[in-house]
């Protein structure tokens, strides 16, 4: 909580009559709540994996305030015997700005000394980020690490806390990655997912190498906080282990910008700029390559650079693949070059210049693999070659092979052995690991589209790849091979299989709007309010903090026609509509920490919600407020539902708040009318 | 309230679409009617301004983006992210000189990170280049980099109008500079072709052979060894490097959409090969299918020396390309 904020509230508690003891015990709850709501204390983002190679790895970790940091390893995890050097950690700081509110403790670190170190651009105040290089590591080679605070250990003393480096460059094995995107939204299908996909590998028996997001990992707009929640804490168990290779998306790209490297997507991760995992130094974190053993992988930023061939991307794009010795080769970025899921290939100018630009670059340099997101479906392409055209997508001479591809099936996609000049790549669109799906038609090109939430599984050995669609509840659903061997021919078709065409169905069912996994609760169903029923609130001063409601009744949750109690009085509204309008306080101890408000609330059959006198949210109401209220539509369906809150970064502030909804019936003899709410807040 | 379900009403997901979290219909059209919706309902504010206006760029609509950046800026004067996104759109609309009043007053922004501030001069830079300002571009790319000395486009631009102004020196020095900072192979071939413009062939050559030894695709790297080779005098060797060259790039070509990057190398192996025609021929299906000034620029200087002066041996004009 800032200190601005706190003072306040200790007036506020103070004008009410508190005696001195009670108002310091009640600071005193104020930070015990704060330290109830970390359980991982110092930690505010647990230890987890960036950019390996065959002899470094990098461990990342967040604290409240400074730490002692030491990172020690070895190969068994009850013997750590080495230690990190101090200077191979770099530490960066939000310290905010000279004469922003903040709390005394952190006011105390704006030492000469911390304000030199490198910048957090967008953590909340107080953070500290430590990124500590592992240097000297033998390849391919399983170790334990743990982090301290000095002599303190802060991580648990568990074979979990570990990491495996890579081969030797050209070391061929069986490897295993994972590939997912537009993922980070806190909401159980991302669950779902991840613990598919951790299903299935553990019934298999082989773990995973590494993995890959394609981006929108933090959703609405890559604020620290939704980092914070819908990407480190939901992938935890995996991240801790294994390194994620990611992708910037659009989402991200609101708050974080490839040309100036600044935002929090570019704090949260460590990606190799100057060839540290092999492929050629990018010089910049927006697009960078690395191998991994047998197989080289190029990450673009498909979101905010020139993607033009003049530009610098494409022409180190180029410069990279000369040098590019690997045996495959799989390039990932956000934007796809086709789809017709959720986002429309044909149609959006990113996506048709990833297409025409950056494609025949990779091509005719002998990718294989093309894996992007974006677009909220699955979509596995035949092997295809050539179609840039700035036009609509055609099949017809760009497939070469228009089988499934699968093993078991019309056999796997054949191609020399090698990186070869267009011989076909496989073009994977797996923006389906969270985000609620769509779908507006099919790409000709495309082999198999999926409308179910899932993410992709990859192992390559040798000459061969495979590539597995895991859904949600842990089950293959689409599989695919590659295997480069020898020089087959190369056929182009001119009549290829074509996918059926796609019908829309005509009454589309949605499914609710679900809520965050994780939530606190901020006002309890059932809870205390202050009620004006029966009368209209002069004006919108009743939703303002400050406003005086003590005429009003206080009365609990539910109010509802049913129970007669708030309503009886008369309906005054212009149309003769029962109307309804509650207010109440609720506080939050640090606004910039929290990711989303919304209401679990019943109701009917409009709604317009207030945060602290500004409207955030309306249901069913079509214009204006109160005795103005127009076009208040029947509410079909029933029973409560999540509705989450707009601009809460705009308008919630530390301390008290106000919450205020005003509720309006369809019609005068609507008598289902009535409201029951509460606030959550997603953790 | 009395009978419970499960189903949601449309209204109830439209009034969803406003917020930030990932939804069915997430295409731009969908974004911009619900941001829309959403500054109905809220009040313009920059930030959603902001949002819309990317989404209008995405869709191609310049003309609605800009319109809301301005709104944006009225209401956050301050907001360097917004001045840098307006005055970008207006260049790309082609009104230069509303594009670098923008960019002037983003630079006027106080406490301007410093990647942006080198953002937003590097958009000036542009808006100076259009002007035809050379030298104020240079300058303004130096600057960028004196802001943000990662910032690889900054060098690799400033070294094009450090050739185009005739100060190898510079070049060469501002390249190292930029190898030593960031490490960034591009800069490293960039500098080669430095050495190229200016003709230290030998220089060059050391420099070309461990490149192509490292390279799986040499087509590059072998135009660019028979510059030096032909600097030297060493045309048989030069010309077989272009013949593989070419072979090479052949193999690559894509059928029917071409790829510019290969009818750029293309274009120089034949231009070193005396096929001026042919030549010119790439330049300018290259600088239709995104190959951008500098192919524009090198059809524009063959076409001037195919009028019968000697192209051999010859140091290129080129600008960026590697
Ligand atoms: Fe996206």
């Amino acid at each position: 909580m800032k200190e601005s904020a706190l003072l306040t509230l200790f007036s506020q508690q103070k004008r009410s009559g508190l005696g001195r003891w009670a108002r310091w015990l009640w600071l005193l709850g104020v930070s015990v709540s704060a330290l109830a709501q970390n359980p991982h204390r110092p930690f505010t983002r647990l230890p987890y994996l960036q950019g390996s190679s065959p002899t470094q790895i990098h461990v990342l970790w967040r604290t409240e305030g400074p730490i002692q940091p030491v990172v020690r390893w070895g190969t068994r995890p009850d013997r750590l015997d080495q230690t990190v050097p101090l200077a191979a950690i770099v530490t960066r700081a939000s310290l905010g700005t000279n004469g922003q509110p903040m709390l005394p403790q952190w006011q105390s670190l704006r030492t000469p000394e911390n304000l030199s170190l490198p910048k957090l651009h967008s953590a909340p105040i107080g953070t500290f980020q430590y990124e500590a290089a592992i240097e000297g590591l033998s390849p391919d080679t399983v170790y334990y690490y743990g982090v301290f605070n000095g002599s303190e250990r802060l991580t648990a003393e568990s074979p979990e806390q570990r990491f495996q480096t890579q081969p030797k460059p050209g070391t061929v094995r069986p490897y295993r990655f994972w590939v997912l995107g537009d993922s980070g939204t806190g909401r159980e299908a991302q669950r779902a997912v991840h613990e598919g996909m951790q299903a299935w590998v553990k019934q298999d028996g082989r773990p995973l190498d590494f993995w890959i997001h394609v981006g929108d990992m933090a959703y609405g707009t890559g604020r620290d906080v939704e980092f914070q929640s819908r990407f480190f804490e939901s992938y935890q168990t995996t991240l801790r282990n294994s390194v994620c290779w990611p992708a910037m998306g659009n989402h991200e790209g609101h708050t974080s910008k490839g040309s100036t490297g600044i935002g929090p997507y570019y704090d949260a991760y460590w990606v190799p700029t100057r060839a540290e995992s092999g492929g050629l130094a990018s010089g910049t974190e927006a697009y960078y390559s690395f191998d991994h053993g047998n197989i080289h992988f190029i990450c673009l930023d498909s979101h905010d650079l020139d993607r033009k061939p003049s530009g610098a991307m494409a022409k180190w794009l180029k410069a990279d693949l000369e040098k590019a010795k690997a045996e495959w080769l799989i390039a990932f970025w956000h934007h796809p070059p086709y789809t017709k899921g959720s986002h429309d290939s044909d149609k959006e100018a990113d996506l048709i210049e990833v297409r025409h630009h950056l494609l025949p670059i990779l091509e005719s340099g002998g990718v294989d693999l093309v894996l992007t997101g974006h677009s909220h479906v699955y979509e596995r392409s035949m092997l295809l070659d050539g179609a840039y055209s700035t036009n609509a997508t055609v099949a017809e001479n760009f497939i070469l092979d228009d089988g499934d591809g699968d093993p078991r099936g019309d056999g796997a996609y054949l191609k020399g052995a090698g990186l070869r000049p267009h011989e076909g790549a496989v073009q994977v669109v797996a923006g389906h690991s969270g985000a609620s799906l769509g779908r507006v038609g099919t790409s000709p090109v495309m082999r198999r589209t999926l409308v179910e939430h899932g993410s992709l599984l990859v192992d390559v050995e040798g000459d061969t790849l495979v590539g597995r669609m895991i859904n949600r509840e842990g089950v293959e659903r689409d599989r695919f091979s590659l295997v480069k061997r020898g020089a087959p021919l190369v056929r182009r078709l001119s009549l290829p299989w074509q996918p059926p065409e796609y019908k829309a169905p005509e009454k589309a069912t949605k499914s609710p709007y679900p809520p965050p996994l994780d939530h606190a609760v901020l006002i309890p169903a059932g809870g205390e309010w202050r009620v004006l029923s029966g009368a209209h609130p002069q004006g919108s001063l009743w939703t303002q903090p400050g406003f005086d409601d003590s005429s009003w009744l206080l009365a609990k949750a539910p109010f509802n026609s049913g129970r007669g109690r708030l309503l009886g009085e008369g309906r005054a509204s212009k149309e003769g509509r029962p109307s309804l309008y509650v207010r109440r306080n609720f506080t939050v101890t640090q606004a910039d920490t929290v990711t989303e408000l919304g209401l679990w609330v019943d109701y009917a059959d409009g709604i317009i919600v207030y945060l602290n006198g500004q409207e955030v949210t309306r249901v069913n109401v079509g214009r204006s407020s109160g005795r103005n209220a127009q076009g208040i539509k029947l509410r079909e369906d029933s029973g409560a539902v999540y509705v989450p809150l707009g601009s809460i970064a705009r308008f919630l502030v530390d301390g008290v708040n106000v919450l205020a909804i005003e509720c309006h019936a369809h019609s005068e003899g609507s008598i289902d009318f009535g409201l029951n709410p509460a606030l959550w807040m997603e953790d | 309230m009395a009978s419970i379900g499960t189903r949601i009403g449309w209204s109830l997901l439209c009034a969803f679409l406003c917020l930030g979290v990932a939804r069915a219909h997430d295409s731009p059209e969908h974004q911009i009617e619900a941001l829309s919706e959403r500054l109905i309902r809220e009040g313009a504010s920059a930030d959603v301004l902001l949002e819309r206006a990317i989404e209008y760029r995405v869709l191609g609509k310049l003309k609605e983006a800009a319109r809301d950046l301005q709104r944006a800026v009225r209401l956050a004067p301050s907001d360097s992210l917004v001045l840098l996104e307006l005055a970008q759109i207006e260049l790309q609309r082609g009104r230069v000189s509303e594009a670098l009043l923008w960019a002037r007053r983003a630079l006027q922004v106080p406490g301007l990170a410093t990647g942006e501030r080198a953002a937003i001069l590097m958009i000036r830079s542009h808006c100076r280049a259009a002007q035809g300002s050379k030298l104020e571009a240079l300058d303004d790319c130096s600057e960028a980099l004196r802001w943000n000395p990662q910032l690889i486009s900054a060098y690799l631009e400033r070294s094009a109008w450090q050739q185009r102004l005739h100060r190898p020196h510079e070049r060469i020095l501002g390249l190292e500079e930029g190898i030593r900072r960031t490490g960034a192979g591009l800069l490293v071939a960039e500098r080669i072709e430095a050495l190229l413009d200016e003709g230290q062939w030998q220089q060059a050559l050391e420099a070309i052979e461990p490149e192509l030894t490292a390279s799986r695709l040499q087509g590059t790297w072998k135009i660019r060894r028979a510059r030096a080779l032909k600097g030297l005098s060493r045309r048989t060797e030069a010309e077989r490097d272009l013949q593989s060259a070419l072979e090479e790039i052949e193999l690559r070509m894509p059928r029917v959409v071409k790829d510019s990057s290969l009818l750029m190398d293309r274009a120089l192996a034949r231009e070193l090969l005396g096929q001026t025609e042919a030549a010119i021929q790439d330049y300018k299906l290259a600088a239709g299918c995104g190959g951008g000034e500098e192919a524009i620029e090198a059809g524009r200087r063959l076409r001037r020396t195919r009028s019968g002066r000697p192209l051999w041996p010859w140091r290129t004009q080129r600008t960026t390309q590697h």
